[in-house]
């Protein structure tokens, strides 16, 4: 049996997860980053530096543990994900649960990312200037600032592929989710070579794909750049 | 608009001038950087508690008994026992050696194995350097997780084995930060007056050049320590790292995980505690020591 037969059907599994933890993330991360950077100095960005930081200390497995201890304390019962259910609007549900586990430590990065970008480049003498000009303060702060500070951030999104899936072996492994994560955990329990080896392959060519990915949206996003 | 006088004696103070004493310099980047204070002191916390875990251990951490497993409080163990009847305080200070040994240990190995292909890559250049940085591009390609993962499991379970397993995914990461370092200092003039005076490649390369990346790899060691640690109970979770019967956190989460989450879920919890106290502390401290030694980063 070719080992693609094995990987294929895991695929879309883990694809939702990963898609909708980097939804997470950013979803949380960027607006709390922003926040963080334009109150610098405040209780508030003490918090969520703190929280950010703590968020990056976390291991997302005692994450996961935690979030089934809460799930047997209050609902007697944990997710089951071996057969999924048909209706949509459920499965989203379903996979939120561990996508948020995972996506906890990404957001924490992101927001550390944003913040520190967002700094540097309201430190700008662009962003004087439109101070100076006396454009809103919201104005500066989002059509100004966040414009630019964006960009890095958007690296990080991609780089945050190759963490993701590290986070996602882990959080497989505890929600016991038959996705491509964790079918490398048993694989390598089983000794079986030849799926590790695909799948290794098979992860190395989704990094390099979303980098690359990154690399085109990178024109869209800053007009300065152009790929002859 | 009235012209606020400056307060010269308070900035200056401010500025931590006038401060001699070692002690004295020590309170003021505490004062300066109270997050990484807190993270120095959680620092030290661990490595205290590894160094003499057999001191402050209660009890044997790996001495079993069924009279007592899965006891919960008020009985002989301070902080309850694991399903063996081992002593869950005991196997928690004694975790922090594994942990420390772990971390310290694949830092150390990855930078100093890091430090010697980019230092050799961004000094000699053509074909070796060619080679290596494309090795590199390949190595990049995958998680750190990923590739401790097959390298746990190619070398198989010790504590050695999983300190080379979490430091060769280091390697890359360090090589790139020495090699492009070493490409803007080989260009500098005191390389150019070592050449004159004489001194063989090697000599400037090792004598010149590498003190001059220290700074950036103190930043990067630091900031590692952090991942190391967390790798390692990744990988002891997962049942590839530290092998029985020796005390590591992430083993004794997995081991704990799915069937006492409801009879004693103390055994989820104080582990996972102890591991994200540890890895909040060497980020915070690498933090610090990133604001400290590297101004350009500063926030």
């Amino acid at each position: 049996m070719p080992a693609i037969d094995e990987i294929a059907p895991r695929i879309p599994i883990t694809a939702k997860l990963a898609a909708l933890a980097l939804f997470f993330s950013v979803l949380f991360g960027l607006p709390l980053g922003v926040i963080s950077a334009v109150k610098q100095n405040t209780w508030l960005d003490y918090c969520l530096r703190v929280v950010s930081l703590s968020g990056l200390s976390l291991p997302s497995f005692w994450l996961a543990l935690l979030i089934l201890m809460a799930f047997v304390t209050w609902f007697g019962t944990i997710p089951i994900y071996t057969d999924p259910p048909d209706n949509l609007w459920d499965e989203l549900l379903l996979y939120s649960i561990p996508a948020a586990a995972v996506g906890f430590r990404s957001s924490a990065l992101i927001m550390r990312l944003t913040r520190s970008s967002m700094l540097e480049v309201m430190r700008q003498d662009y962003i004087r200037t439109a101070k100076a000009k006396g454009a809103s303060d919201r104005s500066v702060n989002y059509g100004h600032a966040l414009a630019n500070a964006v960009l890095p951030v958007v690296t990080i999104i991609g780089i945050e592929a190759a963490f993701l899936i590290g986070g996602l072996i882990v959080t497989e492994t505890v929600f016991n989710i038959p996705g491509v994560a964790r079918f490398l955990v048993e694989a390598i329990q089983w000794r079986d070579y030849p799926i590790v080896q695909n799948l290794v392959m098979f992860i190395g060519v989704i990094v390099v794909l979303t980098n690359f990915l990154v690399d085109l949206l990178y024109v869209s996003l800053d007009p300065r750049i152009k790929y002859e | 608009m009235a012209i606020r006088p400056v307060d010269h004696a308070a900035e200056l103070s401010k500025a931590g001038a006038g401060v001699e004493s070692r002690l004295g310099k020590a309170w003021f980047l505490a004062k300066s950087y109270p997050l990484g204070a807190v993270g120095l002191i959680l620092f030290l916390g661990l490595v205290f508690t590894g160094i003499f875990a057999d001191v402050l251990a209660p009890m044997d951490p790996v001495k079993t008994n069924a009279e007592t497993s899965l006891q919960g409080p008020g009985g002989a163990h301070m902080l309850r026992a694991d399903m063996m009847g081992r002593d869950l305080l005991s196997r928690i200070i004694h975790g922090a050696r594994i942990s420390l040994a772990v971390g310290l240990g694949s830092t150390i190995l990855g930078c100093s194995l890091g430090v010697i292909v980019g230092l050799a890559s961004g000094y000699l250049l053509g074909w070796f350097d060619l080679i290596t940085q494309r090795i590199i591009d390949i190595m990049q390609a995958l998680p750190l997780l990923v590739m401790a993962l097959v390298m746990a499991a190619s070398l198989g379970p010790s504590l050695e084995n999983t300190v080379i397993a979490i430091s060769i995914p280091l390697v890359p990461h360090v090589a790139r930060v020495i090699r492009s370092n070493t490409l803007s200092l080989r260009e500098m003039p005191f390389v150019e007056a070592a050449k004159a005076i004489g001194m063989s490649e090697t000599r400037i390369a090792v004598k010149h050049v590498l003190p001059n990346t220290l700074a950036p790899l103190i930043v990067l060691a630091t900031a590692q320590l952090g991942s190391a640690i967390l790798t390692e109970a990744s990988l002891s979770f997962l049942g590839l790292g530290i092998p029985e019967p020796h005390a590591s956190w992430g083993r004794m989460l997995s081991e704990s995980a799915a069937e006492y989450v409801r009879t004693a879920p103390w055994l989820v919890i104080f582990p996972g505690i102890a591991i994200s106290l540890a890895v909040f502390g060497a980020n915070l401290l690498g933090d610090a020591v990133r604001d400290i030694l590297d101004p350009r980063q500063r926030s």
